[in-house]
Parts: C-alpha cells; sequence; structure tokens
C-alpha cells in the first residue's frame, strides 16, 4: 500500500503541468545565475561559481521559495481527497489510513525533491555549458567537483524540505483548505524574517545557528570567518552547529508529523457545516413572478459601455474580496514594516523619513512582489471564465473582447494602485509618527502612480498577451516567466538599450534640489515609444481572445480582423505609428546624436582606461599650495 | 432557418468529432439523438459558436456563423451540457449579470424577466443563495434560465433534462413547449422520451454522423410491422443476440424483453407497435453492422 500509493502520487504530480513549470523556474533561474550576470543569487566577490560555497549558499537561499513548492504539492496531497470530491469514494474503501497517508506524504515529498533537485542541476549545467561556451568567465570557475553538489543537497537542502513537507503537511490536515496553508505560508515567512533580524545581534547568533529551520543561519555561523581559499574548496562538512541544526530539525519534523498528521484520526470526512436556515420571508410574491413577461427582447446592438460597467465591477469585486488579495496586502504593508522600524542608513545613521527615500523604499520593496502578482493575476484573471466552468455560457453571450480585456486590465490595475496606497499610507504614517510632516503627497502620487505604475500596466498588457496565445494559463504562465529572464538575460547580449526591453526606460533619478531633471524627458518619450506597442498589443490581445474552449491560435488568428474592427484597426493603426515615429526620435537623440555604449562595452573602456593609465600611478600630480581670494571682488 | 452543411472536425488528438454533418433545422422543437461520445456536444458547441470546424458551413437565417459570431450571440441562448458558476454571487444577482450581458437594458424590464425565469424554473425562493451552493439539479435550472434571457431566436440546450426529477423535468418540457413556435429550439439528448414527447422533427448523430433525419411519427410508422417482441431468460437473449437483429433487450418485472426488427414475424415472437426507441436503437444496429 505504502509503495503503491507513493507511486500514485509520484505519477499524478509529474503530469501535472505545474510539475513542468516549477521544475523549468528552478532550473532556468539557477542557470541564469551562473550563465548571466544580471541574475544573482548569494555568491559575490571572487568566490567561483561551482565551489562549495556559492552552491551551498545558492541551495540555502532558494530553500526559501521552497515554500512554496511544499505548499503546491505537499499541502496539496493532503487537501486533494476533499477539493477533488473523491473522499466519500475513497473513504469507503478498507484502506490502512497509515500507510495509504505515509505513502501519499512521501511521494509528494519525493516530487518535492525532485523539482528542488533543478537547482544543482542547474547550477551544474550553467557553469560546464557556460564555460564551453564562453558565457561564463572562466576565472570565476574551479574545478567541477560533483560532491559540492551532492554534499550541499544531501545536507542542506534535504532536511530542510523535510521539515517544510511535515509542517505543512500538518496545517493542511488540520486546516482542510489551501487558503489556510497559504496564510500559514505567509506566516512562517513574515515570523522568518522577523526572527532574523533580532537573530543577527551577535549575542543569538548561536541560538539562531541551532534554530533556523532552513539552516541558513547555522550554514552563516560556520563559514562566518572563512577566507577566499577556504570558501572555493573547502567541503561542507556535517558536525558542530550545523550537524546539531540539522539533527533537532529532523527530530522535529518527525515529530510534528506523528503527532498532527492526522494518522491517529484516520480518514474522516470534514464535517459539513449545518447550513443556516432558510428566511421564510424569502417565499413573498412567487406565484406574481410567474406572471412576468419572460420573453423580453434583448437590444439588437450591444452596448459595450453598460457591459464594461458591469463587467468591470464584477472583476473588481472578484479580485478584491478574495484571500490571495488580503494575503498580498499583508506582504505588501508587511514588507515596508520592517525597514521602517529597523531603518538601516548608511553606516548606521539612519536617514530622516524623507519623502523621496520613502517613495523609493515603497517601489523598491515591493519591486519583485508586484512581478510575482503580475504573473498571478494575469493568469488568474484571463482563465476566469475557464476555470469558473461558466466559460462556455459568457463566451457566447452578445458581448465584445474588448470588454473582457479592459475590465480585466482595471481590476489588475486597481490591484496595484490599492497595494501602492497601502504601500504609501504605511509610509506616511510612518512620517508622521517620527514627526515628519512634509507628506509631498503629490510626488507619492507622480512617482508610483506614473513612473512605476505605467510600466507595470504595461508589463499586464504582455502578460494577457502572452495568456491569450497560450491554449492554457500555466503555457501563459511559463511563457511569461521566460519573458521576465529574457528581460534581464538580453541586456547581457547587446540587448542593453531600453529601446529592446519592453517596457524599459532610463531611470528617473529624483531629488529635492533638482527633482527630476531631464530625466523625466526621457522617460516621457520612452513611454510614449511603449506605449505605442502596448496599444497594438492590447488590440491584439482582445481580438485574439479565448471565445471557446477548444480554439486554436490558428482559428482566432482568422477572426482577428472581425473582433478588431474600425476601432480596433484604427488603435493599431496608430499604435503602430506612435511606436514608429516615437521610436525614431529616441533613436535620434540616443544613437545618433550621442553615443550609446553597450553595458559590456562600457565596462571594457573603464578596463583599458586603467590600463592604459596604470603606468601614471605613482607620477606626481599637481598640489593646490596656496588660494588667494579676493572676497570684496568676488573674484579670484 | 439553421442550416448545416459539409461540418467536419477532427481535434488535435485525431478523434473525428464531425464527419461531414448536413442538417436542416426548421423553427420549433429539434431533438437531436446520439449515444454517448456520438459528437452532440462538440456539434453544439460549434453551433453555438465556441469553436470553428475544419471544413463547412453554418448559416443562421442569413448570419454567417464563422464568420460573423456575435450577431448569431445576440439571438442566442446557449445550455451546455456541463457548467460551473462563478463562486460566491446569488442567483438573482448573477442572472441579472447575464441579462445585462445579453442585452436587457430597461432596469425595470431586466428585474421582470429576471424574477420571472427565476420563477418559472423554480428557484425564486432560492434567489438569495449563492448558485455555487445549489444542486445538480438546482444549478441545471439555473442554467435553462440563463439560456431563456433576452428571447432568443436560436436556443440550443443540451442534455438539459440530466439532472432534473421528474417534476422538474416535466416543468421544463411545458416551459420549452411555452416558448412559442417561432424560434428555433434544438434539444440535444441521449434519451429517447424526451424527444418523442417534445419535437415534430429530429435526427440520430453517431460517430460525428448524422444517421437519420426526420419527424418522429413518420420515421416510427416506417417501423411499424416490423417490430417483434419476445420475453425470454438471459440465456436464450443471448442466442436470439447472435442469430437475429435484436433492436433492444430490458428488463420487465425480472424478465428479459427483447426486441427484434424482421420483414415476417419469427417464431415465438409477438407483434410489436413500433416506438421512436425502436427507431433509435434499430438506427444505431444498422450502423454498428456497417462499420
Amino acid at each position: 500500500m505504502f509503495l503503491k500509493m507513493l507511486a500514485f502520487e509520484w505519477r499524478y504530480f509529474t503530469r501535472q503541468p505545474s510539475f513542468i513549470v516549477t521544475s523549468s523556474i528552478f532550473f532556468l533561474l539557477t542557470f541564469f545565475a551562473t550563465v548571466s550576470e544580471n541574475v544573482q543569487i548569494g555568491g559575490g566577490g571572487n568566490v567561483v561559481y561551482n565551489g562549495p560555497f556559492s552552491i551551498a549558499q545558492t541551495l540555502l537561499i532558494l530553500g526559501f521559495f521552497a515554500i512554496f513548492l511544499v505548499v503546491n504539492f505537499v499541502a496539496s496531497t493532503a487537501t486533494r481527497n476533499e477539493s477533488s470530491k473523491m473522499a466519500e469514494i475513497l473513504y469507503s474503501k478498507p484502506i490502512n489510513p497509515v500507510s495509504y497517508q505515509l505513502g501519499r506524504f512521501f511521494g509528494s515529498f519525493a516530487v518535492v525533491l525532485t523539482v528542488f533537485a533543478f537547482v544543482p542541476l542547474g547550477i551544474f549545467l550553467g557553469t560546464t555549458l557556460g564555460a564551453a561556451a564562453g558565457w561564463v568567465d572562466v576565472e570565476r570557475l574551479g574545478p567541477t567537483v560533483l560532491s559540492h553538489y551532492f554534499t550541499a543537497f544531501f545536507y542542506l537542502s534535504v532536511p530542510t524540505l523535510l521539515v517544510l513537507a511535515c509542517i505543512f503537511y500538518a496545517i493542511a490536515i488540520r486546516f482542510r483548505s489551501m487558503m489556510g496553508v497559504y496564510l500559514s505560508a505567509v506566516a512562517l515567512f513574515i515570523g522568518y524574517n522577523v526572527a532574523v533580524q533580532f537573530a543577527s545581534e551577535p549575542a543569538y547568533r548561536e541560538l539562531a545557528a541551532l534554530i533556523d529551520p532552513f539552516g541558513y543561519s547555522a550554514f552563516a555561523e560556520v563559514t562566518r570567518y572563512w577566507t577566499m581559499h577556504e570558501k572555493n574548496n573547502s567541503a561542507i562538512e556535517l558536525s558542530g552547529v550545523l550537524l546539531q541544526n540539522r539533527a533537532i530539525w529532523l527530530v522535529a519534523a518527525i515529530a510534528i508529523l506523528a503527532l498532527f498528521g492526522g494518522f491517529k484520526r484516520g480518514l474522516t470526512l470534514t464535517k459539513v457545516k449545518a447550513k443556516k436556515a432558510e428566511k421564510s420571508a424569502v417565499n413573498d410574491s412567487f406565484t406574481s413572478a410567474l406572471a412576468n413577461r419572460i420573453n423580453i427582447k434583448n437590444s439588437p446592438r450591444i452596448n459595450t459601455l453598460a457591459h464594461l460597467k458591469t463587467r468591470t465591477l464584477f472583476e473588481v469585486k472578484q479580485v478584491i474580496f478574495s484571500a490571495p488579495f488580503l494575503i498580498l496586502g499583508l506582504i505588501t504593508c508587511f514588507m515596508l514594516m520592517a525597514p521602517l522600524f529597523d531603518p538601516q542608513g548608511m553606516f548606521g545613521t539612519p536617514n530622516w523619513p524623507l519623502t523621496q527615500t520613502m517613495v523609493q523604499l515603497v517601489a523598491g520593496s515591493t519591486g519583485l512582489l508586484m512581478l510575482v502578482i503580475l504573473a498571478y493575476y494575469s493568469a488568474e484573471v484571463v482563465w476566469r471564465e475557464r476555470n469558473s466552468g461558466m466559460g462556455d455560457i459568457i463566451d457566447s453571450m452578445p458581448v465584445n473582447n474588448i470588454t473582457f480585456w479592459l475590465s480585466k486590465f482595471i481590476a489588475i490595475a486597481l490591484v496595484f494602485v490599492l497595494l501602492y496606497s497601502f504601500g504609501t499610507v504605511v509610509t506616511v504614517a510612518n512620517q508622521a509618527l517620527k514627526g515628519y510632516t512634509n507628506f509631498e503627497l503629490s510626488q507619492y502620487a507622480f512617482r508610483l502612480g506614473y513612473i512605476n505604475l505605467v510600466p507595470l500596466m504595461m508589463t499586464v498588457v504582455m502578460a494577457f498577451f502572452l495568456q491569450v496565445i497560450s491554449p492554457n494559463k500555466y503555457v501563459g504562465m511559463l511563457l511569461f516567466m521566460v519573458y521576465i529572464i529574457g528581460t534581464l538575460v538580453l541586456s547581457n547580449f547587446g540587448f542593453s538599450h531600453p529601446m529592446w526591453q519592453f517596457a524599459e526606460a532610463p531611470r528617473v533619478p529624483y531629488s529635492d534640489i533638482n527633482q527630476y531633471g531631464h530625466f523625466l524627458t526621457a522617460h516621457n518619450w520612452f513611454m510614449l515609444y511603449w506605449l505605442g506597442a502596448s496599444l497594438v498589443l492590447g488590440a491584439l490581445s482582445y481580438a485574439l481572445w479565448h471565445r471557446g474552449p477548444e480554439q486554436p491560435l490558428k482559428a482566432r488568428i482568422k477572426l482577428v480582423p472581425y473582433y478588431l474592427g474600425t476601432y480596433g484597426k484604427a488603435t493599431v493603426a496608430a499604435g503602430l505609428i506612435i511606436f514608429i515615429a516615437s521610436g525614431s526620435y529616441i533613436y535620434q537623440n540616443t544613437r545618433v546624436l550621442h553615443v550609446y555604449q553597450e553595458q559590456d562595452d562600457f565596462e571594457l573602456e573603464q578596463a583599458n582606461y586603467e590600463k592604459t593609465y596604470v603606468q601614471h600611478k605613482e607620477d606626481n600630480i599637481p598640489v593646490i599650495t596656496k588660494v588667494n581670494i579676493n572676497a570684496c571682488d568676488r573674484q579670484y | 432557418m439553421l442550416s448545416i452543411t459539409g461540418l467536419s472536425k477532427t481535434y488535435d488528438n485525431g478523434v473525428k468529432a464531425l464527419n461531414n454533418v448536413n442538417l436542416e433545422v426548421p423553427k420549433g422543437m429539434f431533438g437531436l439523438l446520439g449515444p454517448n461520445g456520438a459528437g452532440k456536444s462538440s456539434l453544439m458547441r460549434t453551433i453555438a459558436t465556441l469553436q470553428t470546424a475544419d471544413a463547412g458551413q453554418i448559416t443562421f437565417d442569413s448570419i454567417d456563423v464563422f464568420n460573423d459570431p456575435q450577431s448569431l450571440r445576440k439571438r442566442l441562448g446557449y445550455l451546455p451540457q456541463d457548467f460551473g458558476v462563478y463562486p460566491r454571487i446569488s442567483a438573482y444577482e448573477l442572472l441579472d449579470h447575464m441579462a445585462i450581458l445579453k442585452g436587457i437594458e430597461n432596469n425595470g424590464e431586466r428585474k421582470e424577466a429576471v424574477e420571472g425565469l427565476l420563477a418559472h424554473t423554480n428557484l425564486f425562493q432560492h434567489r438569495k443563495k449563492a448558485v455555487s451552493g445549489f444542486s445538480g439539479g438546482m444549478r441545471q435550472r439555473f442554467g435553462i434560465a440563463q439560456a431563456l434571457l433576452g428571447d432568443p431566436d436560436l436556443i440550443i440546450v443540451d442534455e438539459p433534462t440530466a439532472g432534473l426529477d421528474p417534476e422538474e423535468r416535466n416543468r421544463f418540457h411545458n416551459l420549452l413547449v411555452s416558448l412559442g413556435e417561432e424560434k428555433a429550439i434544438i434539444l440535444s439528448t441521449h434519451i429517447v422520451e424526451d424527444v418523442s414527447e417534445l419535437c415534430p422533427n429530429m435526427a440520430v448523430l453517431a460517430s460525428g454522423q448524422i444517421l437519420l433525419e426526420g419527424n418522429p411519427i413518420a420515421l416510427t410508422d416506417q417501423l411499424n410491422g416490423q417490430i417483434w417482441k419476445k420475453s425470454v431468460s438471459l440465456d436464450e437473449a443471448q442466442e436470439i443476440e447472435s442469430s437475429m437483429p435484436l433492436i433492444s433487450k430490458r428488463l420487465f418485472a425480472g424478465k428479459t424483453i427483447v426486441h427484434v426488427m424482421a420483414e415476417n414475424q419469427p417464431e415465438g415472437f409477438d407483434a410489436a407497435p413500433a416506438n421512436l426507441e425502436d427507431v433509435y436503437f434499430s438506427t444505431l444496429l444498422q450502423h454498428r453492422n456497417a462499420a
């Protein structure tokens, strides 16, 4: 029974799209972290990419992200019988509950291990292929030692993953709902981060090294005083504090699983909540309603404005009144709280809570989160009709495609606006608490609302487009991940000019003395340029919108002119004109009138400069010995 | 009113769902009978603008369905075979939402139609409950209500009586008949009784092909005098199955009653009045024998 259940879980998950998606994400992330300089996971300095320290650190850092792997696989195993409504059929069979549940647990755990094994594989292939293809600087590579990968994986990752798996299995069994699991995952993530803040004090380091379930603090303690040579050559040993940490958590994991894994209770159905007694008052005008006219004709024209109003309200409600939004709001606020309570200014001297730094904080600390939200929500929202099962009915309604596209776009825009607003409220409250009253709300609005939000919304347009051309939401998410990683990596291959990177623009620094300076002009031009592209993509997305479950892309392309209509065609034309015109202007200014240097060329020039003039390093240089100032004439 | 010509569809996995389907659907109720997996739902979805075909054409009242789906959607009411609903929305709100999408713009009229349809599908007293919490039969009735919004000229209902108790099934049949004769109503089903009770026109679809088309009474009359029945034991039934064109085998009070088709009365068999079920089964039998 145990082995059969294990094999069943394995077969089940390895056929799920989520297996492919998560494996590719973990693989691509580490692979590109190795071959590209723009994706960084740990490491740094002159530590070789394939040395024991780098490998261990990458595995430890990605171990935090493994929370989501465990939730996705192990916790969903624990709740699947209920969620798939198989429980009643299964639990009426003569099953040995302990071996049944253990088999399922270890089956899903094996899947988690497999997916996570793509991390060391990514490093391994990244360094070996990267060296062969010349993507990686050979000076940053040591000899390939397979045992470094295995020790890091088995000493550091496997115990951590087991701990997480046991905890979340127990939580899932307890709550029997994925939402409870997600909330617990967020709580763990936040709690761990708070604990890490406290534990960074030297006095607590040893304690932290023992009780860190991820083993990160223990590893940091062991390697704290390692030299570069040690980092690149010493194998990780399972001894001392690291051994104690792993042993403690192994015991804890088994205890958690044994006590809270639901083995004692056996297989039982969740109690059905008693339905509330129906109000008798609802029965009122029943018979009179029977006399109503039910053959009222609909209007012969499609009222897109009325549809848009209804659909937008509906989409917004669906997004805002859902648990994921609540969780995201909490995370956003939390991410801002931590740096506010413990502001780490330059050299330990915290800055004043100036609005310009607060805005940076909001934008910076939510940056990655916003991308995650974008990937998640664009998939959820675009596929809402299909996922809820209402797709066939809604798609056969006389509604223009733009209504679906625009209402969903507005709903996501609102999510971002609200999250930024939460951020603003938190930081403004912080300013007020610290007695700083020059809030400059307009600066919040302009920098967050225009400089940050507009490119983000354009990325939503891109994400929608990728979802629409995909046959299902998992392919769409994968395409979006590939797109994001692609934008990070492309600049290494000679595409670092922002004109190549969708929704990119040169950075707009802000200073209280100079404000936005001339940077805003560049930003405006680039926004106009990408607006053109977004109009085209947006129009194509709604023209290609999924209407029906079995419509391959080829069939939908045929109807593009039909669904575009006159306005759509005009939009595409206008978008193209804007794109080309502003693109030419930008090209003229950045490439023709001025010289644009690729990142690599710039670094090369810097290196050559040093090499050329290093001979003058010891030369005498002129020194000011005396200054005369004639203050009356205001002249030197 | 609805005419389908040369419709063929092969899915990516190689399944030939529709194979050169030609069909004329006049005004009134039209029954589409077929076994599970015959391609009924593929045909229904294709008419309902939700999927295109590899070849062929569908026109409704001079609307080219493949090239102008929006025009058909304005006049269409569609109940899919299987559907879910958005979570956390009450029956009234959801039906109102769909009435807006359907294009009933006047608030008063919309309220009248929505409440009326809820009453006719016996959901009025449950209108404030979330549809996602409905039982199977109630949800099916909700599906019927939404298909009738906006007084559509073409109504496609795919297995509408699945999950309905006999009382609700009768209620639904009466509602359909009361809608008037000016519309084309396509009723796709595997239940022969639904068709024999409601439809002046019908077709039998199997393996993606139309095997038979006509008026149920005329089709039944053609078989009169060719259907013979006998009450037999289980072993005898098997023997008959191998030697004669056995078209149906059903139980009555624990005994097996077999129906066979033959020009002349076989020995030991009694004459039986032909019914639509005999038409349906004999068509399928001939199709299987030909294959």
